[in-house]
This record gives C-alpha cells, sequence and structure tokens, in this order.
C-alpha cells in the first residue's frame, strides 16, 4: 500500500511539473512582431 | 514526526516502479485535461473573412496545433485551398506590418474571391486560407500537405522569389514544427526535415504532448487563465509573457548575415535613415539565390511539393508573385529574378497537361496595375493580379470539370 500511494504521488508530482512546465512556455497570444521581413 | 517522515519520504526505486510512476503521470495528466472548460477558438484574420468564403485555417502563432479544430467542410461546396506567406497580405502605403491592424489588411485571396463569385459566377464555394506572415519554405510546405490531407478541389500556391529559393534563410520561430513530424511521417523523402529541423521539444509534442487536452490546448488554456486569474499567476511569476519576438533583423543579427555571405562584411548596405531597409536586404538574399541547387531544403522540399501534388491528381496553381519593377533595376537582382523565372517555366513545362500549372511570371499588363510598397515585394494595391488569379482558378476547375465528365 505504502509503494502504491507513493508512486500514484510521484506520478501526480511529475505530471504536475510537465503541466508547468508546459504553460510557463506557452505564450498565450501573438508576441510576434511582424515588421516586412 | 521523523519516523513518519522516514517512512512516507524513503522509495526504493526500481524499473518496474518507475514505469508504474510514469504511467500514473500519464494517468494524471489524461485527468487533468478532463478539468479544462470549453475554449473558444482564437485565430487571426478572423474579424477580416466574416461572411466571405475565405476560411482562415491557422491558429494564433504561439499554438502548436496551428490549424483549428473547429472547422467543418461545407457539404456539396468546391473548396479552394489557398497556402501563402505574407505576400497575399496587402496594406496602405507608407504603413508597416507590425504596426497596422489586423482589421487595415486585405487580402489576395478574399479579392480573388470576389471576382470568382463576381465575374465567373462560381457556384458556391469556401476558401481555407493556410496564410502566416514571415513563413518560410518549409513552413508553405507544411501547410500545403497539411492543406491537401483535406483533399481539396484545387490549391493555390505562390513562390516568394526572396525565401522559397533561398538557401541562407532564418526560419522564423513558427509552430509550424510541431505539425511536421506528424504531416511528413507519410512522405520518406521528407523525413530528414524532421531530424534536421524539428526541436526535441516538437518532436515530443509531435508523437506525445498533442494527445493530452491539458499540453494540446495549452495555448487557448493560458489565456483563458490570464483573463480569470491574472493577478493570481502573476504573483506566482507563471504569467511571465516572455520576450516579444520581433521579425525585425536586430542588429546582433548582422555578423550571421555576413558570416552567410549574404552582406559583404559591411552592414551598412542594408541601413537607411539607421532603420534596416528590407530591399537592401531583399536584393542581397535574391542574388544568393539559386533554384537549381540541390541538397538543400528549399529546392528539395520544392521538387518532393511538386511529385506529391502530381500524384494526389488535385489541381494546383503555384504563381510566381509579381514583384516591384524597382527590383529590376539592380542587374544581379534582374539577373536573378529571370533564373527563377526560366526554372520555374522549365519545370511547368515538364508539367504541361498534368494537374499542376505554374505560372512562371505575371504578365507585365498585370503587374503594371500592381502598387507596391515601399519595401518593393508586397503590394499595396492588387490591380488586375485578382482578375488573373481568378480566371485561372476558374479554368483549371473546368478543366478538372471536363476530365470528370469525360
Amino acid at each position: 500500500m505504502k509503494k502504491f500511494l507513493q508512486e500514484a504521488a510521484l506520478g501526480l508530482f511529475f505530471a504536475i511539473v510537465i503541466v508547468i512546465a508546459q504553460y510557463a512556455t506557452t505564450f498565450s497570444d501573438a508576441t510576434f512582431v511582424y515588421q516586412g521581413f | 514526526m521523523n519516523a513518519f517522515l522516514e517512512h512516507w519520504l524513503t522509495y526504493k526505486a526500481s524499473w518496474p516502479g518507475l514505469m508504474r510512476i510514469a504511467a500514473w503521470s500519464i494517468f494524471f495528466l489524461a485527468i487533468f485535461g478532463l478539468a479544462l472548460p470549453p475554449l473558444p477558438e482564437r485565430m487571426p484574420l478572423g474579424m477580416l473573412t466574416q461572411g466571405s468564403p475565405v476560411i482562415p485555417m491557422l491558429t494564433i502563432i504561439d499554438d502548436p496545433r496551428t490549424v483549428r479544430e473547429d472547422i467543418l467542410p461545407k457539404p456539396g461546396a468546391l473548396r479552394i485551398a489557398w497556402i501563402s506567406d505574407s505576400s497575399s497580405v496587402m496594406i496602405d502605403q507608407g504603413k508597416y506590418y507590425g504596426s497596422t491592424p489586423e482589421d487595415q489588411y486585405r487580402l489576395v485571396p478574399q479579392r480573388v474571391a470576389e471576382k470568382l463569385k463576381s465575374r465567373h459566377d462560381l457556384p458556391d464555394f469556401e476558401m481555407p486560407l493556410y496564410l502566416r506572415l514571415g513563413v518560410r519554405s518549409l513552413d508553405m510546405l507544411i501547410f500545403a500537405l497539411l492543406a491537401l490531407q483535406q483533399k481539396p478541389d484545387l490549391i493555390v500556391i505562390p513562390i516568394n522569389s526572396i525565401w522559397t529559393f533561398s538557401h541562407y534563410q532564418v526560419a522564423n520561430r513558427k509552430t509550424s514544427m510541431h505539425l511536421a513530424p506528424s504531416v511528413l511521417v507519410r512522405y520518406p523523402q521528407l523525413w530528414g526535415i524532421v531530424a534536421g529541423f524539428c526541436s526535441p521539444a516538437q518532436n515530443l509534442w509531435a508523437f506525445a504532448g498533442r494527445h493530452f487536452t491539458v499540453i494540446r490546448y495549452a495555448a487557448l488554456f493560458k489565456a483563458f487563465l490570464l483573463q480569470e486569474y491574472g493577478p493570481l499567476l502573476d504573483k506566482i511569476s507563471l504569467a511571465s509573457r516572455g520576450p516579444e519576438i520581433s521579425l525585425t533583423i536586430p542588429a546582433t543579427n548582422i555578423p550571421y548575415w555576413i558570416v552567410m555571405h549574404l552582406l559583404k562584411g559591411n552592414a551598412k548596405p542594408v541601413a537607411k535613415n539607421k532603420r534596416i531597409w528590407p530591399p537592401l536586404l531583399y536584393h542581397q538574399v535574391i542574388q544568393h539565390n539559386d533554384p537549381y541547387m540541390t541538397g538543400s531544403w528549399a529546392t528539395d522540399g520544392f521538387h518532393a511539393l511538386l511529385a506529391i501534388l502530381k500524384a494526389s491528381g488535385i489541381p494546383a496553381i503555384i504563381y510566381n508573385w509579381p514583384v516591384s519593377e524597382e527590383f529590376d533595376k539592380n542587374p544581379a537582382t534582374r539577373k536573378k529574378l529571370i533564373e527563377l523565372q526560366e526554372f520555374l517555366e522549365n519545370e511547368g513545362q515538364k508539367l504541361r497537361g498534368s494537374n499542376i500549372k505554374i505560372i512562371s511570371h505575371m504578365p507585365g499588363s498585370v503587374r503594371k496595375t500592381m502598387s507596391f510598397l515601399d519595401d518593393q515585394f508586397h503590394a499595396a494595391e492588387e490591380g488586375k493580379l485578382d482578375d488573373f488569379l481568378a480566371r485561372e482558378i476558374w479554368l483549371k476547375l473546368k478543366e478538372k470539370t471536363e476530365k470528370e465528365n469525360r
């Protein structure tokens, strides 16, 4: 039981890390300036 | 307390254990996706094309999905897919793309759609538009392949005499490369693009990330979060917008152009009034172009696209976007522009009678009616170009109908 809960908790932790990393590196809108090139 | 922590914070790792943790992560990522509220699609050019047959197909630039998911083809309607870079976007003389609001853009495909209705009485049709400013050869290739997957009735692709056959082009930061692995998987001749140009993050997104709702819709969900919980996210520094991406070539990039032999050892020729002046750079890029060079994805991608288009049997019109006569005043540039036209003319000859028509150059009678911006490439007014292209499209569609009826 201990191992089961630990592994689930670690899985949750990594899932949260993946999501935060994804959102921290995703822009939410066109932050892009086009100047004719 | 210590005994409690010691009990829970000690874990003896094993390979099966790590696999189970990975499985839990996948499970939780899938569960997080269920928590996402309904998110409206955000796309550029939406306001501009309302009520017209033109349907902007691409998402905002930072959305790795790249293509909108809320579009269903209208049953029974003809579909004319149009792939384009900024050449199809016209703005007023004296204005710059960076500072011109999108609702002041005028789109060549939209003008052509109007002509198809008014002059050629084309019945019910849709024009899915894969247009993004600043895209280069590989993005255009991926957009064309994406459009082909939708099996349109006709596809229109412009050739950009500055960038299409430039072997020194710097690909801008474009999310189309997130789609490259999944789009190009069908074409072994193009796998090298995935190996050479897609970052590990883009590959990971293509093979794993996009299958999780919480990651797939990150750009849309983040916009929603910022709107609802902006101040809170600011506090925990999750709302940082990142640096502004600018396509203006900054002074620090000049050495790059020199190293690539696109500038002859002196940065001054591309600056005018202390501002990088596009035509001065364009001339130098054009003078280094070579449509006959092999072993470059610009040319190899073009030939692969021709072969894929031909095999698809879908009628295609590839036209060389006309540029201002100002370019002709420089003999070295003029020579290269003629070389490109001759190359396209030859390719067109090889494809005579096939489903692909290559328009190697715009007739002078069309070009002289157009007016160009100071950058000598983009147009301010399309003149008779819309009439010309509408007629070419109409003829190609007519040819297709005749073939089908035979």
